[in-house]
């Protein structure tokens, strides 16, 4: 099939200003269906801008280049129209929404989503048995599920509940702001396990990520280095290994020189 | 109570530094108010008729007027008809240099640490020193004027540049605006003025030294600072006064006019004499302070540190008028014995996208009660208008007060305002600790208050930030018991 | 001239002027208060009469008042007032207030102020407790009703307690003896409108726990009407060392019903008192808290809400007043504002001389929907003691930015996460009440108001 062949997304030098400051500064990638690619890099180095501007967050400043999601002009569309058109971002710092119910949120939004789709809304039984499937897989407590939206919950609570409303909402691509990031090897486990169950032919994975830890769980096909706003190099699994070996620095500087 | 409280309380009870007095020859009009003493201050300074008029109709319209009662301060009431309302100190003529001034005068200022005549030592820095109701010198004007920038004594103004005087004179604070506004406009004497023409960046820092010295009078002056489009200008102010046991009214008023783009820093340094530590005497500050951004862009900042009067109660206020102006208000007020104040700011929202901060620290020790009062007013076509308020007390003490009355009047929906304050007392563990590090109680608190106050010191500019932390020290001592 | 220190005001502290009359004169009031039953101890009489005087010589509240900054009582004071019919001329339309009456406990139900001989289907209330109309009470316990009456709202300076004082005939009796346990809502409602002629109508009810007693009380003010209906109501609550109260108190009223609602409280040692005041208004709402912590550990958690449309106008006020040190208030109160309302939030904090360890907090949030709405805030501390921690929050703004991209990226349409913000900015309170058929009440009631697309839970 031909189809097969269209990338889900396809970003071409990309550059992103904040408050007229470059944070990107020309951002190439490829990612096919069914392809599970890391991005890496320090603090500072604009992963989590490249994760919102693709989710489609203001006030950032698209100076050049151009984003195609499945063939369409990813930046023309409304955050909404994103996420119905499949792409999910998993939040670094998952937002709290007091007064809104967890799992009346889950379903406004997985509805949405299933009309796009051209399904019906799902039934009020059958949302709850689905609910209560996936919640038992990422070990979230039901009672969390009845509060307002990560209102009160821990750190790992609120990227649990993140990797459980993708497993609800099925994306073709899901992106991860480093979803690992505070968490214990344990629940890492299970977000990586969450990611993994939804791996196949048809999703795709961008996992940005500071550290190589999570990469043991989740193999990626490709590791991309990001610093200073551009993507320095790339590789496959291996690379995410030799940098845990000789860091950021060593590479940055490596990269640096050949720049120069 | 213990003992670190007790200690806390002693150590914040100093004497009043500026309290001496100046025996110099005055020149001073009968006690009380009447349309002949009103023309008498105008013909004194010489005034054109229409400012005489101006100043009766003032005068008419202050006496269908009740001073007004809402405030939380309490003092007994006070006896128009005693006070002196013109007092200067008998010069042969206008002073051309400061060779002319009485030397007398001269050290007194020197007393107070503002030589004029040393420039050198406050370099950057051109003062206009106003001793009881008028100008005695004014620094670096020549230095000024070749940048095109007037900053001259009130009187000086009304006589050189008249046109610009009719033309900004009460347009922030009209006459009729308040009980003690009135007042002013009737009998003001002198104070500064300062116009800082288009596009000009005022190359130092102006500032005001005002005193009161004589007894039975009150100080009425009047400041009018006008900065045109893309105008920059820091205005500082300082006060200071005797030890009398009577209270003396202070009833200034200040208006400050920044066109498109202009911007207008104006600092306080208050120091009136608070009365000692029985509550008796001191000054009533009652002051009328209050900015409009005209223009697109424009920029008005106070920042005030009040330290002195046995009553404080002004609102220096902003009126955001052009789109995405901006009005700031930085204030520490400081009340020990029987001070009251009550005071804080009025941010009104008109223009589209225009912005306020908000910062109040007020400190209260010994007997002394402490308000913040603010309005944030947000008018129906400021569009995305934005404030921010901080209001924080720290108490010293079980026997004085701290009391937060916040308004916010909102009438557009996509505007954002937040108030946030909170009331602490002075923490034993921050002193415990700094004890423990071998800093003695008096540094540890001052120390501490100082660091409650950062924020707003930071606004200051550098001069008066070491005036300002030096006065907290003195003004606290006694508190700390 | 020496300034020695200064008077400590009172919460209630009001400077003689600032007053306005009646409009159309006391005549109206005069003729009510002739009006009412005689049949009543003579020190109620006495005490009828005196308050009318009081509020003779006082008037309405004029906006010259600081607490009354923003209100303008003229609606009220234009008017001239009759009392209702006694026995009521009409009986209340069953589907306006039966859906009110969810707690399936003991319940007690009101008409233009008059208990309808209703038998709520509930399981008898034990001997502890005393669930009686106030004339009841009066009969029954008239030292009690004695003792109680004016201590928690005294007669005072306050125009609004003076006439009700002077017009009070019934009004709802809630007493539970020391060590007393409520598991059920007491609820008590009051059906207001469906009258020709403008109408006041002056409950006073009573909610007194001894010692150790816990209860929730759930009060509901409802009704609709074409004429001007005005209800000045006051609940007196005296909560024993240790007791436990809840008091919900909804007010759904529309159109041209007036609202003056006063709860008044004194706690004592160790007593906690949970309030939660969601108010729907009609055309004019003043619903204000006064509660006095007496005792150290007397702790005062206050919630409220007010969600207004059309051109209302609605008012919250509370006052906490930590009179005795090591007392706790928690305030958290919301508004949302629609269409041309006007809504205010007066929240005032005392600490009193000596009250150590006094720990306040104060927050208040408002969501202003339209342009041609108003809101006035004025959150409010006065301390008089060093030891203590207060802190107050106060927020006009838009809805957070950060949640409505969270919600989108779900793929929730910008409109619908922008209703769903405002629902759940107001539900937070709701979610507050501790019951669940009151919550899903409300939640109708909110959606109703709110008009957004009804957010069931399937949960």
């Amino acid at each position: 099939m031909t189809m097969a062949k269209q990338p889900i997304l396809e970003i071409r030098n990309l550059h992103v200003s904040v408050n007229h400051t470059p944070i990107l500064r020309g951002i190439d990638l490829v990612i096919h269906h069914g392809e599970v690619h890391a991005i890496m890099g320090p603090n500072g180095s604009g992963k989590s801008t490249l994760c919102y501007v693709l989710a489609g967050r203001e006030g950032y400043t698209i100076t050049e280049g151009q984003v195609l999601y499945d063939g369409k002009n990813l930046l023309a569309m409304s955050p909404e129209e994103r996420a119905q058109a499949g792409l999910f971002l998993a939040f670094q710092y998952p937002v709290e929404i007091p007064g809104v119910g967890n799992m009346y949120f889950l379903r406004t939004a997985l509805n949405a989503i299933r009309k796009h789709r051209g399904l019906e809304p799902i039934d009020a039984m059958d949302f709850l048995q689905l609910v209560r499937e996936k919640a038992k897989l990422v070990g979230i407590d039901e009672r969390l599920l009845k509060r307002s939206v990560n209102e009160g919950f821990s750190g790992g609570e609120k990227k649990r509940n993140e990797v459980l409303q993708m497993a609800i909402l099925e994306p073709t691509l899901a992106i991860l702001d480093e979803t690992d990031s505070g968490l214990d090897i344990d629940a890492l486990r299970i977000v990586a396990d969450g990611v993994n169950a939804l791996r196949n032919d048809q999703h795709a994975v961008l996992a940005i990520t500071h550290y190589q830890r999570l990469l043991e769980y989740l193999v990626p096909d490709y590791v991309h280095v990001l610093i200073g706003g551009q993507i320095v190099c790339s590789g496959g699994p291996e690379l995410a290994a030799e940098l845990e070996r000789r860091g950021y620095a060593e590479l940055g500087s490596q990269v640096t020189a050949v720049v120069q | 109570m213990p003992t670190s409280t007790a200690k806390i309380e002693e150590i914040v009870s100093r004497e009043y530094q500026h309290g001496f007095y100046t025996p110099i020859e005055e020149e001073t009009v009968p006690a009380g108010l009447n349309e002949d003493i009103v023309r008498l201050i105008s013909a004194k300074k010489n005034e054109p008729q229409w400012l005489t008029e101006w100043r009766l109709k003032a005068y008419r319209h202050w006496l269908t007027m009740r001073e007004p009662t809402w405030q939380n301060v309490r003092y007994q009431p006070i006896d128009y008809d005693a006070i002196h309302y013109y007092s200067a100190p008998k010069m042969k003529k206008q002073p051309k240099s400061l060779d002319e001034v009485d030397p007398e005068l001269l050290r007194t200022y020197e007393k107070l640490g503002i030589p004029l005549r040393e420039q050198e030592l406050l370099a950057g820095v051109a003062v206009d020193a106003v001793f009881d109701s008028v100008s005695v010198a004014t620094t670096f004007k020549e230095k000024l004027a070749e940048h095109g920038v007037i900053f001259c004594s009130f009187s000086e103004a009304v006589q050189n540049y008249p046109e610009l005087v009719r033309r900004y004179l009460g347009t922030v604070v009209p006459y009729s605006d308040n009980f003690f506004a009135a007042l002013n406009s009737a009998v003001f004497s002198d104070g500064s003025f300062c116009f800082v023409p288009k596009g000009v960046r005022c190359p130092m820092e102006l500032s005001t030294y005002f005193r009161i010295n004589a007894a039975k009078t009150g100080q009425f002056e009047r400041t009018l600072i006008v900065a045109e489009e893309g105008a920059y200008v820091s205005y500082l102010e300082g006060c200071t006064a005797p030890m009398r046991d009577e209270n003396q009214l202070h009833a200034a008023v200040v208006e400050l006019i920044a066109l498109e783009g202009a911007e207008i820093k104006y600092s306080t340094v208050q120091n009136w004499y608070p009365g000692d530590k029985e509550g008796r005497g001191g000054i009533y500050n009652f002051v009328t302070k209050r900015g409009i951004c005209l223009g697109r862009r424009s920029k008005i900042s106070w920042t005030q540190v009040e330290t002195g009067s046995a009553i404080t109660w002004k609102y220096p206020s902003v009126i955001l008028r052009g789109d995405e102006s901006v009005g700031e208000f930085y204030s520490v007020a400081l009340t020990n014995h029987y001070q009251q104040a009550d005071t804080g700011t009025k941010m009104i929202h008109l223009g589209r996208g225009t912005r306020s901060t908000i910062l109040s620290k007020a400190i209260s020790a010994g007997h002394g009660q402490n308000s913040y009062r603010g309005l944030v007013k947000v008018m129906r076509g400021a569009e995305r208008a934005r404030n921010y308020t901080q209001c924080d007390s720290l108490l010293i003490g079980d026997r004085c007060g701290a009391h937060t009355f916040p308004y916010m009047e909102v009438r557009n929906s996509s505007a954002i305002v937040e108030h946030e304050a909170t009331t602490s007392k002075i923490s034993e563990e921050q002193l415990f600790y700094c004890q423990s590090r071998g800093i003695s109680l008096e540094d540890a608190v001052s120390m501490i208050v100082s660091g409650f106050c950062r924020q707003v010191f930071q606004e200051l500019p550098m001069e008066f930030a070491v005036e300002a932390h030096k006065l907290m020290g003195v003004s606290l001592e006694g508190a700390i018991g | 001239m020496s300034v020695r220190g200064r008077a400590i005001p009172t919460p209630d502290s009001m400077s003689a002027s600032g007053f306005i009359p009646p409009l159309q004169g006391f005549g109206s009031y005069e003729n009510a208060f002739g009006q009412l039953s005689q049949s009543v101890p003579a020190w109620l009489q006495q005490l009828r009469a005196a308050a009318l005087d009081t509020f003779r010589q006082l008037g309405f509240p004029s906006q010259r008042l600081e607490d009354w900054k923003y209100t303008d009582t003229t609606p009220i004071a234009r008017e001239v007032f009759q009392l209702p019919r006694r026995p009521p001329a009409t009986e209340p339309r069953a589907e306006l207030w039966e859906p009110w009456v969810f707690s399936g406990g003991a319940a007690m139900v009101f008409f233009q102020g008059w208990p309808l001989p209703l038998q709520p289907v509930a399981p008898p209330l034990p001997d502890e407790v005393s669930l009686l109309s106030l004339q009841d009470a009066l009969a029954k316990e008239e030292a009690l009703v004695r003792g109680l009456l004016g201590t928690s709202a005294p007669l005072n300076e306050q125009s609004f307690t003076a006439l009700n004082t002077a017009l009070l005939d019934e009004g709802a009796w809630v007493r539970l003896a020391p060590g007393a346990r409520l598991a059920t809502p007491i609820q008590l409602l009051f059906v207001g409108g469906s009258v020709e002629h403008p109408t006041i109508l002056c409950p006073r009810n009573f909610i007194v726990l001894g010692d150790g007693a816990e209860a929730t009380v759930i009060e509901c003010w409802i009704g609709e009407s074409s004429v001007p209906f005005l209800t000045n109501g006051i609940t007196e609550v005296v909560l024993g060392e240790e007791a436990h109260l809840t008091h919900v108190r909804i007010l759904a009223e529309r159109e041209a019903m007036l609202h003056m609602g006063l709860t008044a409280v004194r706690q004592s040692r160790g007593s906690t008192f949970r309030s939660q005041v969601i108010t729907f208004p009609g055309q004019w709402t003043r619903v204000e808290i006064h509660t006095r912590l007496e005792a150290p550990a007397a702790t005062a958690l206050l919630d409220g809400l007010f969600v207004a449309n059309g051109s209302s106008f609605v008012d919250h006020h509370t006052t906490i007043d930590h009179a005795q040190g090591a007392t706790t208030s928690r305030q958290l109160y919301k508004g949302v504002l629609n269409g041309a309302s006007h809504g205010v939030f007066n929240g005032k904090v005392f600490v009193r001389p000596g009250a150590l360890k006094s720990d306040a907090q104060q927050m208040n949030k408002n969501l202003l929907l339209s342009d041609d709405a108003e809101i006035d805030t004025k959150p409010q501390l006065e301390i008089f003691a060093d030891d203590v921690k207060c802190s107050h929050g106060a927020a006009i703004g838009q809805l957070d930015e950060e949640a409505l991209f969270y919600l989108r990226s779900r793929g929730v349409a910008a409109g619908d996460a922008r209703h769903m913000l405002i629902y759940g900015f107001a539900n937070e309170i709701v979610e507050r009440v501790p019951w669940e058929n009151a919550r899903r009440r409300l939640r109708a009631a909110l959606q109703e108001r709110l008009a957004t697309a009804p957010p069931e839970d399937p949960a």
